[in-house]
């Protein structure tokens, strides 16, 4: 008896020891594939499906992309394309809605979203790498082809091209989204480049989001756990190059010709990934003061917004869409 | 008056220690906690009184008695909380009549690791029942409160024994006394 | 001999069993990587941490991925913005580096990671 009694308490705690780590053993993986696609990298992240569906429901959300590239991207050869070296035409379903939702935000927007501004998006061609910025004549001269009132969805009027950049990759998003759903997957997310649409939870914890420090690459501004909805941000950091000290990234202001200046950062969360890419691309051209009055002005629309001189401000109902997590 | 000339007391005094508790226990899931999941434990002191004065056996019957009693009153009989709370409480005699035999041990300590047993035994049910290792997450907060009432619970127990050695004469029937002598007198 | 209330012992068990509860308030310790996914325009593989060096080809030419025992990076990529070199060391599960224009990627993978995505 005496022998056991000695036993007795060290094998208790290592039993103890054993619960414990047994109670942080790791937990299972969400299922993670990756392609590039709209030209960047999409992730879907998928949680409780078992492999095979997994991958099957992910193959349906990457189509989705892929069938939203194929049409809107403003490469050779696709209906886009066509439609800006036609100077008009007829279109797809799909693409009139696009359209259609471009030219809402840009009214809406009072064209701080322009799908206009692919003159000036060539003319910068901020991804061709450091180079001497254009010349404010250059500038002038892409900016009197911009203006997204030339626009009729009955009818192309003027000189421009359209550049879908700033809302067919929220719209492909939702695609994604729906594709998922359609498949029976409820907890997901999907994330092109950065731009999100999270759905559901992992397991028994929401899903954590961190959103990038835009002038840390280390760091995160902020780890928050988003409704179901879309967050999509906008930075100056995401594609640019420095010449002579100054940056010049690519996101241009409609109204200047130039990359704005106003923000560092745009993080916008919506109930559509649509919606919070226009938006998100409207408020970084607008600024912080003038962006988060035009936040305040949608309904189910929040937002974060990085000013350019670092500091940090919010709509009011942004901690309740997307609540800060411990990390 | 000596108890095991008396059996008749020592099933009295048995039957009043299981009361006790069950008292206790009933006490303790209708006050209302500060969180859910976190009670003072003080059903737990009559069974280590009753692991101290008689042995695993009482020990196991007073726990048990502890929480039949406590579900029968509080309607939680057979329902996931009766089980949780089953299993801590089968743990916890067990870590206890264990760590009663070892006799450096004092009460606060037999019933500090006891309260630990419960805690984790509950944690593990729980996430078992609710499929979910969240659960764990509590350890920390939980355990420390755990803790804190294992030592109150043990030294409460002290009180309960020595009322029971000092005015009803039981004599310190296990533990320390016999894990200490017990070696000498079998060689 | 009766039993005492408190001896020395109980102490250390006290102390003991608080350490193990507190163990688990400090925050989740980071976890390594366990692994790399590398996605080029010919599909992905995974690596093992520690693998070295790795040259990727994509449509400007060869990205140059060093995989090490806790991070990974990007070293060198024929791109003009060079963005993907810039993003530095991958030392948590979840982060990446893109090489967009020479379509290569770089994931971290494994358990602990802190987020399940990163929004920029």
């Amino acid at each position: 008896m005496t022998r056991l009694a000695r036993w007795a308490v060290p094998l208790a705690a290592v039993a103890l020891v054993m619960a414990y780590a047994y109670g942080r053993r790791p937990e299972v993986e969400p299922f993670t594939e990756t392609r590039f696609l709209m030209d960047t990298l999409v992730t879907v992240t998928l949680w409780g499906a078992p492999e095979p569906d997994a991958r099957a429901a992910a193959d349906r959300a990457f189509a989705a992309l892929a069938a939203v590239d194929q049409e809107m991207a403003r490469v050779e050869g696709t209906p886009l394309w066509e439609l800006n070296r036609a100077g008009g035409g007829r279109v797809s379903e799909a693409l009139a809605s696009v359209l259609a939702d471009a030219l809402a935000w840009a009214r809406r927007t009072g064209g701080a979203f322009d799908p206009t501004v692919a003159p000036l998006l060539d003319l910068w061609d901020i991804r061709r790498g450091p180079h001497p910025p254009p010349s404010p004549l250059a500038v002038e001269a892409a900016l009197s082809q911009v203006g997204w009132d030339r626009i009729r969805l009955d009818a192309w009027s003027g000189r421009t091209r359209v550049d879908l950049g700033g809302i067919a990759k929220g719209w492909a998003i939702d695609r994604a989204a729906e594709a998922l759903r359609t498949a029976g997957v409820t907890d997901f997310i999907v994330n092109a480049g950065g731009d999100l649409y999270v759905a559901g939870r992992r397991g028994n914890r929401p899903w954590r989001v961190g959103i990038q420090h835009p002038r840390d690459q280390d760091r995160f501004l902020r780890v928050v756990a988003p409704m179901e909805g879309a967050l999509v941000t906008s930075g100056d950091y995401e594609r640019f190059y420095e010449w002579e000290g100054r940056r010049f990234h690519h996101i241009l202001d409609p109204r200047t010709g130039r990359p704005a200046r106003g923000c560092q950062s745009v993080t916008v969360w919506a109930p559509t990934a649509v919606d919070a890419d226009a938006l998100s691309t409207a408020v970084f051209v607008l600024g912080p003061e003038e962006g988060l009055r035009l936040l305040e002005a949608q309904p189910g629309v929040e937002g974060l917004v990085v000013a350019a001189d670092g500091t940090v401000r919010e709509t009011p109902g942004f901690a309740r869409v997307a609540p800060e997590v411990r990390r | 008056m000596r108890w095991d000339a008396e059996p008749t007391a020592r099933a009295a005094h048995m039957g009043f220690l299981i009361a006790l508790a069950g008292a206790l226990q009933v006490l303790e899931l209708l006050l209302p906690a500060p969180v859910p999941w976190a009670r003072l434990g003080l059903a737990n002191a009559p069974v280590l009184a009753a692991l101290v004065l008689w042995g695993p056996g009482p020990g196991l019957w007073v726990g048990v008695g502890k929480v039949v009693v406590g579900a029968l009153f509080t309607g939680r009989f057979l329902t996931p909380g009766f089980f949780l709370s089953a299993g801590g409480t089968l743990a916890a005699v067990a870590v206890m009549a264990a760590a009663v035999r070892l006799p450096m041990l004092g009460f606060v300590g037999v019933s500090a690791l006891g309260a630990e047993a419960h805690l984790l035994t509950q944690l593990a049910l729980a996430s078992v029942l609710l499929r979910t290792p969240a659960v764990w997450a509590l350890v920390p907060l939980a355990g420390t409160l755990a803790l804190a009432s294992g030592v109150v619970t043990g030294w409460v127990a002290s009180g309960v024994v020595r009322v029971a050695q000092e005015d009803l004469g039981y004599p310190p029937a296990t533990g320390g006394n016999r894990a200490t002598s017990s070696p000498s007198a079998r060689t | 001999m009766k039993r005492r209330v408190f001896t020395p012992w109980d102490a250390l068990v006290v102390a003991g069993l608080l350490a193990v509860n507190l163990v688990a308030w400090a925050p989740g310790r980071p976890g390594r990587p366990t692994g790399y996914r590398i996605t080029s325009q010919t599909g992905s593989r995974t690596v093992a941490a520690d693998t070295g060096r790795i040259e990727v080809a994509g449509p400007l030419g060869t990205t140059v991925i060093e995989v090490g025992d806790r991070s990974a990076r990007i070293v060198d990529s024929p791109c003009p913005l060079k963005l993907c070199v810039r993003t530095g060391a991958l030392d948590r599960p979840g982060r990446v580096a893109a090489c967009l224009p020479n379509r290569v990627a770089l994931e971290a993978l494994g358990p602990g990671g802190d987020v399940d995505a990163v929004g920029r």
